[in-house]
């Protein structure tokens, strides 16, 4: 049950990045969350770490954890639903009793879209900031 | 919900803060250069920090030398705001969004509303932003928020007109991007900095 999970990332992580007003994907966790995460054997399986879409499945339930930026002409709030919503859509059948956890990390302007990983058109983890 | 559980709205808040200050991002802009680069990249808090320590930097090249050398030695000015800066490039606190589903647990960070706020601030002529504060249990769905603000003014604006755009422009972005329920803004004017009024402070 647990092997497609990487597939099922990818496939949330398509489906966010081509939601409208969404700027980018952020890793689901800090790396400090992530080391301190690392033990906990609840964790049956997981895709954190290995991509842009935390996705794990804890005691039968399926997980899911995005944190993203949003374009600052969308009002945020109407964002992160439709971010959810988005999520929902691509988990498809097994998005009954599935835990959507949606965080709007940052508000960008057009500006800023070459900072943020996963800006589409960017090919991916783009440059650091100002040395573009 | 304990702290433990790792599948509530805690999960976001505070722990996500990465711990990079921004000492560490003020080196990283100077030199061009850091282990921890990849980092940067891809934390919204580093980023958020990067956007206000760049935007300081315009508005200190913005000023004459003299008025810049006066308001960092006489009283402190630019040392206060980069200690508010400190602060505020954290994820903070979560701020729910109300979800349509009840297995969801959608929020946004203080830190990215508070960069928000200071980015539309620094947007107004005549302004920067020295601290930002949301006060309020925001943590709560619509909880009743205020807004509190430092600023400082650059000499030749009338402050009155100043201050009321100000306070207009955050509040038109709380209330599109939050659903907290704003009680005001509060704004102080703390320095009033220019080429004919270097460093007086505002009665």
């Amino acid at each position: 049950m647990t092997t497609d999970l990487p597939d099922l990332a990818r496939a949330i992580e398509a489906q966010v990045m081509a939601t409208e007003g969404v700027a980018g994907l952020y890793p689901p966790h800090s790396a400090l969350r992530t080391i301190l995460e690392a033990g906990r054997a609840r964790t049956v399986a997981a895709t954190d770490g290995e991509g842009l879409v935390g996705l794990r499945e804890e005691a039968g339930t399926l997980v899911v954890h995005i944190r993203f930026a949003g374009l600052s002409e969308y009002p945020g709030p109407a964002l992160v639903r439709r971010v959810a919503t988005a999520v929902r859509h691509a988990l498809g059948d097994r998005a009954e009793g599935a835990e959507v956890r949606v965080q709007l990390c940052a508000f960008m302007a057009g500006a800023d879209l070459p900072d943020v990983a996963g800006t589409p058109g960017a090919g991916g983890v783009a440059g650091p900031p100002g040395q573009d | 919900m304990s702290e433990d559980d790792t599948r509530g709205v805690g999960d976001h808040s505070p722990a996500d803060d990465c711990g990079h200050s921004i000492d560490e991002l003020a080196d990283y802009l100077a030199t061009g250069s850091s282990p921890y680069e990849g980092h940067y990249r891809q934390c919204p808090q580093c980023q958020s920090g990067l956007a206000s320590l760049r935007s300081l930097g315009d508005l200190t090249r913005s000023l004459a030398e003299d008025d810049a050398r006066i308001a960092a030695e006489s009283d402190g000015w630019l040392q206060d705001i980069l200690s508010n800066l400190r602060l505020e490039t954290r994820a903070g606190r979560s701020i729910p969004v109300a979800s349509d589903d009840p297995d969801d647990g959608l929020s946004e960070t203080e830190g990215a509303v508070v960069a928000l706020i200071r980015r539309t601030g620094d947007g107004i002529d005549g302004v920067t932003i020295g601290k930002c504060r949301l006060h309020g249990d925001i943590t709560e769905p619509g909880a009743q928020t205020r807004v509190e603000l430092s600023v400082t003014a650059l000499h030749g604006y009338r402050l009155p007109t100043l201050v009321d755009a100000l306070r207009s422009a955050v509040a038109e972005a709380l209330t599109t991007h939050t659903e907290l329920d704003l009680q005001g803004v509060d704004i102080t004017v703390t320095d009033l900095f220019g080429t004919d009024g270097a460093g007086e402070d505002q009665p």
